[in-house]
């Protein structure tokens, strides 16, 4: 019996740390992709100075350690003291410092939003560019055209966005070195606290394994419902 | 002036009495699991290569070690290699970029084009001969930019030592700058930080395939 209450309190306390850092996760992807598509436009623009600025940026962001962002990031927060109110939607972490784990969801979508620029950049330059202006042609509206884009560049952005996201779900362990709640701390308090550090580091593996999973399944169920298949001329009417 | 310069002596070369430390110990974690990583790769390569039955499982176990953070693998190691967290970090990252490698390798062997081996056959070349100086230059001509790309991923994870103390660059700013009470001391000592490991990946990105270049594995660009 005890050991059913035991087994019980941990997939809970494991289950709470999951959801966790998917909130820290999901709030910084978005944040990061958000920070991504802007950089990538900008690496297209118009003027010299935008285009020089945009790339530097991404240089900057992907030769930075994540781990020396969330550092700066959480440090800053901490002595901050959290004047700014913020929304309080990260689970398990408390009241006093939800305003640093929104400084590390800004940290981890820095560090990750310099790969994404590269890999939108490079999917927008694979796109024919006699194709780009037919297709930039159906529409006027600059949402319309966005749209259109994102359409034809989904089979090529979606592969390596999706690896660049598993990396990111592991970024989030960073999130330890302060008092915000997630996976990889939790693991690492109960090992230390029980001495079960094998238990709790198998547990922690194959969770995040499965997380990581989830990330792929949801990129490919993705690239399923949106990419429009290849037409081949066989196909075509 | 000279604060700064002592700072950027510390994250450089280390603390005093923790030395190698800062950059210099990132570079030779890097370098010590990356070689590591890349000798287990090969053997993970030619294994899942030559035993087609046996590709199945290896890559499942790799795609397994891939899921999970090198935070956790250093947390775990450290524990299991509890005599030195310098080896315990050492053995983490090289597992953890070995993961990355073998698939790399793995992928790129397997597109070795199939004339090349049925020339070498014909031509009787000796198998270990055939390894070291067709296949293996090829795999490193084809596979360099994607294993780049990894490594300078690497060279910033050695970062993830900072969860078990190990001095390497990460550590060091993390401790000087907690060592500091205002927010211009930390912002010099994260950005002096940040500048370093900057500087290390776009050197690394030039050095390594000019590198490979002069060692004739390359043909110039």
């Amino acid at each position: 019996m005890f050991h059913a209450d035991a087994d019980t309190a941990l997939a809970l306390s494991v289950a709470h740390a999951a959801l966790a850092t998917v909130t820290l996760w999901a709030v910084s992807a978005a944040l990061s992709i958000a920070l991504a598509l802007m950089l990538a436009h900008g690496m297209h623009g118009s003027g010299p100075l935008v285009r020089r600025g945009a790339g530097a940026i991404v240089n900057a962001t992907r030769g930075v350690p994540t781990s020396m962002l969330v550092l700066a990031a959480g440090m800053l927060a901490m002595a901050s003291g959290g004047g700014l109110p913020v929304p309080a939607i990260f689970t398990g972490t408390i009241g006093p410092f939800q305003h640093v784990a929104w400084a590390i969801a800004a940290a981890l979508a820095l560090g990750s939003c310099g790969h994404l620029a590269v890999i939108f950049h490079a999917a927008y330059g694979a796109l024919d560019a006699g194709r780009r202006d037919q297709l930039l042609l159906l529409a006027h509206h600059p949402v319309r055209k966005a749209a259109i884009l994102l359409r034809e560049v989904l089979g090529i952005v979606l592969p390596p966005t999706g690896a660049r996201l598993v990396h990111h779900l592991h970024n989030t362990a960073f999130a330890s070195l302060f008092p915000v709640a997630e996976l990889f701390g939790l693991i690492r308090g109960q090992s230390e606290a029980s001495a079960q550090v094998f238990l709790f580091a198998a547990v922690g593996a194959l969770t995040y394994a499965g997380l990581s999973l989830g990330i792929w399944a949801l990129v490919r169920g993705l690239e399923a419902a949106l990419v429009p298949p290849v037409r081949t001329a066989e196909a075509a009417p | 002036m000279t604060a700064l310069f002592d700072t950027a002596w510390l994250l450089l070369f280390g603390l005093p009495g923790q030395q190698p430390g800062g950059l210099l110990l990132s570079v030779l974690l890097f370098a010590a699991a990356g070689g590591l990583a890349v000798l287990l790769g090969f053997a993970y390569a030619m294994a899942a290569t030559a035993f087609p039955a046996a590709a199945l499982p290896l890559q499942a176990a790799s795609a397994l070690l891939r899921g999970i953070p090198p935070l956790l693998l250093v947390f775990v190691l450290a524990h299991v290699v509890s005599a030195s967290t310098l080896l315990a970090g050492v053995l983490a990252l090289a597992l953890y970029s070995f993961s990355h490698t073998g698939e790399i390798l793995r992928s790129f062997l397997g597109a070795y084009p199939p004339g090349l081996a049925e020339q070498a056959r014909v031509m009787g070349v000796a198998p270990w001969r055939d390894w070291l100086t067709l296949r293996l230059p090829w795999l490193l001509w084809r596979g360099l930019p994607a294993l780049l790309t990894h490594w300078v991923s690497l060279l910033k994870d050695t970062g993830a030592l900072v969860v078990i103390g190990v001095g390497e660059l990460t550590t060091v700013a993390k401790l000087l700058s907690e060592a500091r009470s205002d927010w211009a001391a930390w912002i010099e000592v994260l950005g002096l930080a940040s500048a370093f490991y900057l500087g290390a990946t776009l050197v690394l990105l030039k050095l390594l395939p000019a590198l490979a270049r002069a060692l004739r594995c390359v043909p110039p660009v």
